[in-house]
């Protein structure tokens, strides 16, 4: 069966930010590109899968998120031993004094619900996850966008557990200080 | 008797006295694994005294419902 070429064109719009997302998640120009061509294929192949009562964005999301821990899969050499190479420098040491406590006052973020409604929360986000060093911005995608459980994540790339939790330890106070400094600090809400 | 700053409840030994370092590490590690309920009750015991570590928690809590949100914007 041909697609037709209007839903080429709408195929073809959607390139630019499954893209972005493939790029945030492989954190690798090339391994993007082909899990994005690969989504395409599979959506030109087979037009009369997509049911067309869920948006064309969400089915191409689902499908690129199989073919980004297709990705993940046949790169995973590669990845295990990025592992700690950058990283970036140690919050913890910044965050605490040597006798464990804060060095600072931690700020009280107000009333989630009212940022999470907001386009531009969500923009800082997602600036914020592109900030963080590569192997702790993979982990941090896989754990929280791919929704992948943790086992799952230690055995596609071969981590210890105890190596996860630093890894994501990190990447979740790293993301923490971005959206203190990006938005909550800034009184945006 | 269990040592100093360790109190012994239901078999497990608790922490009484975690610093906020410590603290911060259950917090977080709670997000991607099953943490031992005698390191949850360390942490309910550090946030009685510890506001710092309770607001700490919040954001956590607060960084947890954002990803959810931003996954249904990514595909909307």
């Amino acid at each position: 069966m041909t697609a037709p070429p209007d839903y080429c064109r709408q195929l073809e719009a959607l390139r630019p930010v499954l893209l972005k997302y493939a790029r945030l998640q492989l954190r690798n120009p090339a391994w993007a590109e082909d899990a994005v061509s690969e989504t395409l294929l599979a959506a030109l192949e087979k037009p009369q899968s997509f049911a067309g009562n869920s948006q064309l964005k969400t089915w191409l999301i689902g499908i690129l998120k199989h073919k980004l821990i297709d990705q993940i899969r046949r790169n995973s050499r590669e990845l295990s031993t990025t592992a700690a190479s950058d990283d970036g420098e140690d919050l913890d040491d910044l965050l605490f004094a040597s006798d464990g406590h804060w060095r600072e006052t931690q700020h009280d973020w107000g009333n989630p619900e009212d940022a999470l409604r907001q386009v531009d929360f969500m923009k800082v986000l997602e600036a914020c996850v592109e900030k963080l060093p590569g192997q702790q911005g993979r982990l941090f995608m896989m754990r929280e966008w791919l929704e992948l459980e943790s086992d799952e994540i230690c055995k596609e790339l071969s981590i210890t557990p105890t190596n996860l939790w630093v890894m994501l330890h990190r990447a979740r106070l790293r993301l923490r200080e971005c959206l203190q400094m990006g938005w909550f600090a800034g009184g945006a809400t | 008797m269990p040592a100093d700053g360790l109190v012994r409840w239901r078999g497990d030994l608790i922490k009484l006295n975690i610093t906020c370092r410590e603290a911060t590490q259950i917090t977080l590690e709670a997000e991607d694994r099953s943490v031992p309920l005698a390191e949850r009750l360390s942490l309910r015991l550090h946030h009685r005294i510890c506001g710092n570590c309770r607001r700490f928690y919040r954001q956590v809590e607060m960084m947890r419902k954002a990803s959810a949100r931003w996954r249904k914007y990514t595909d909307e």
